[in-house]
């Protein structure tokens, strides 16, 4: 395995105090490695996206550390942490998260634009980042205008036009049908390979398992099994 | 990205268009009722602005404001002319009158009498004739707005404006029209007829006291305000500079008479109706993108960033709409004053000023409240569906 992108031990974190509250991570151990994609897998409530959540920053947790991209997200302040999504991390949500009022290519941009990019220069290369997920000629239309599909496409393109090392995606395919969602898993996981970036995908579609290179199950806050699994299409 | 914020705002064109008719509303709103209520306080001294000079008015101690003349005798001219400081002083006569018109149909005016020598205290600005011409036998200036409006009326039925040349009856005296003049309207919409103060004891012949106030000029250097004591010390009169008798005359109808607080009320609600329905539009624009800066948020933009975007998105629909309402509000009240003498509008620089202020705190208010949503939004509820 190469350098690892994400390492978590004993990873806790409980929403809720006393009587209510509500155990979601109990003491996680998990690697993640550049040019890795490994998937999030088990039952509604296990801890999934709450994990995800710590790794990608969004969220605090309460004990054990957690590495992601060198950076020990406990002790990191707020602003260390919005540095790291801003250059580090790519996002794919369930719900596809574009902004209905801007095009697709302004959509992609954003990312650069938050990093400071000059406007013209950011749309220049989200243009550019929508020829490999298939919607160049697309970069002028709005996202209701495309199916659901094209829009996940676009927010992959979103995830990777800044070129993180980690891309994190939250339940990708599961506003898509079968056939699309299996397109849209192929992408992600042929363009991860492309920018040797680590892929984490939280999901509960098992037919989009075998893109994974791992399979992490979950189960009541616990990784109760870490499994290789045969990717279906090669690198 | 605060381009991108425009873009955002703009995208949405019917959302977009509908916070800035709320927002010109409000700023339409904002400016034509403050606008109509500074008019109607000028008919509360638009007398004393069109006089135009003088330094000091000097009245009867009991007067409370310009339409409350207590007489003086004439004497009283002399002793305000020998006070030390007074340049000059003339006598100006202001009070009621009916005239008979050639319908035959009576109209209260509201009369003026000024100094025959210097005409002093005449009308600013002459429509038709000439002020000189006041000096002719039983000649009358005639305010421009009530010779085409109130004194137009005609003996067939018909309504001709009051020319030249013609006659009205004053107090059962012929009064011939020399000129017309543009004279603001009082608080009672009368029409106002100019004559000299000599002329003005034939029209009212059996009144003893006719000085309603003396117009001063101080002398070069003196202080208006120190004049105008050293009079009501020597004299026993009431003098005020005239700023400090606009402000007397003032005072006394925002105190005592109810319509204008009722307006002045009215104007205020309609503010308060439009400020609500602007800020609650752009906080709810705000709330219904909130899930579109959290994305960003959890993206990498920082709070100052966001902050920045919904500043910029307010700083231009308050632009856009205050500038659209506070246009459409002057051409409409410029337009029904224009139409209609009696409706008055006014709209100095500070109500401008004033109402792109009120516009801009309406909306950096409601701002500031969606600014505290997007500050507090958790970037990881981005990860629920």
């Amino acid at each position: 395995m190469s350098a690892p992108i994400v390492s978590c031990r004993a990873l806790t974190k409980t929403y809720g105090q006393g009587d209510t509250a509500v155990q979601a991570l109990r003491g996680v151990d998990f690697d993640a490695a550049a040019g890795e994609v490994v998937m999030l897998v088990g039952p509604s409530g296990c801890g999934k996206t709450t994990l995800l959540s710590v790794i990608a920053g969004v969220l605090d947790c309460d004990g054990g550390a957690c590495q992601v991209l060198g950076h020990d997200l406990r002790g990191e302040s707020a602003a260390a942490k919005t540095r790291l999504r801003r250059h580090g991390i790519g996002f794919v949500f369930q719900s596809f998260n574009l902004v209905p009022t801007l095009s697709v290519a302004e959509n992609v941009a954003v990312p650069l634009l938050i990093q400071g990019e000059k406007r013209r220069l950011a749309l220049e290369r989200a243009r550019e980042a929508l020829v490999p997920v298939g919607l160049a000629d697309k970069a002028l239309a709005l996202p209701a205008q495309l199916s659901g599909g094209q829009q996940q496409r676009v927010a992959i393109a979103r995830a990777i036009v800044h070129q993180p090392p980690l891309i994190v995606c939250d339940e990708p395919t599961s506003a898509l049908d079968h056939r699309t969602g299996d397109q849209v898993v192929a992408l992600l996981r042929q363009l991860a390979q492309h920018h040797q970036c680590c892929l984490l995908v939280v999901t509960h579609d098992n037919r989009i398992f075998s893109y994974a290179d791992r399979i992490a199950e979950m189960d009541d806050g616990h990784i109760v099994a870490i499994r290789d699994a045969s990717p279906a299409i090669g690198s | 990205m605060l381009v991108m914020a425009l873009r955002m705002l703009m995208g949405d064109r019917a959302k977009y268009l509908g916070i800035v008719i709320a927002l010109a509303f409000t700023s339409f709103v904002m400016i034509q009722q403050p606008a109509t209520f500074l008019g109607i306080l000028r008919h509360t001294y638009g007398f004393i602005t069109d006089v135009g000079v003088g330094d000091v008015w000097v009245m009867d101690p009991k007067a409370r404001h310009l339409d409350d003349v207590k007489p003086m005798m004439d004497a009283e001219l002399q002793r305000v002319r020998g006070i030390d400081g007074v340049e000059w002083a003339m006598p100006l006569y202001k009070g009621g009158i009916r005239a008979r018109l050639d319908s035959g149909d009576f109209v209260q005016c509201q009369l003026v009498g000024i100094d025959e020598t210097t005409l002093i205290g005449g009308p600013g600005r002459m429509v038709l004739g000439k002020l000189a011409d006041l000096r002719q036998s039983d000649g009358i200036i005639v305010d421009a707005a009530a010779a085409q409006g109130q004194l137009a009326a005609r003996a067939d039925g018909s309504r001709r404006p009051l020319g030249l040349g013609e006659s009205i009856e004053l107090n059962e005296h012929r009064a011939q029209v020399v000129g017309t003049a543009t004279a603001s309207s009082n608080f009672q919409s009368m029409p106002t007829l100019y004559t000299t103060y000599a002329r003005v004891k034939t029209f009212l012949p059996s009144e003893r006291k006719l000085l309603s106030f003396v117009l001063v000029t101080v002398k070069p250097g003196e202080d208006a305000e120190k004049v105008a004591a050293e009079i009501s010390r020597r004299t026993g009169l009431a003098a005020y500079t005239t700023q400090g008798f606009i402000d007397r005359s003032l005072r006394h109808f925002l105190g005592n008479t109810g319509m204008i607080i009722n307006f002045a009320m009215s104007a205020g609600l309609g503010f308060l109706i439009g400020a609500f329905i602007a800020g609650q539009t752009f906080f709810n624009f705000t709330t219904d993108n909130l899930r579109h800066f959290g994305v960003m948020k959890a993206m990498g933009a920082g709070t100052a960033m966001l902050v920045r975007m919904i500043l910029v998105q307010a700083l231009y629909l308050g632009s856009m709409g205050f500038g659209l309402g506070a246009g459409a509000g002057a051409v409409m009240g410029f337009q029904l004053a224009n139409v209609d003498p009696h409706l008055v509008f006014r709209l100095p620089w500070q109500l401008i000023l004033g109402g792109g202020m009120a516009a801009l705190t309406v909306i950096i208010v409601a701002a500031l409240l969606a600014i505290r949503k997007v500050v507090r939004l958790e970037p990881a509820q981005v990860f629920k569906a």
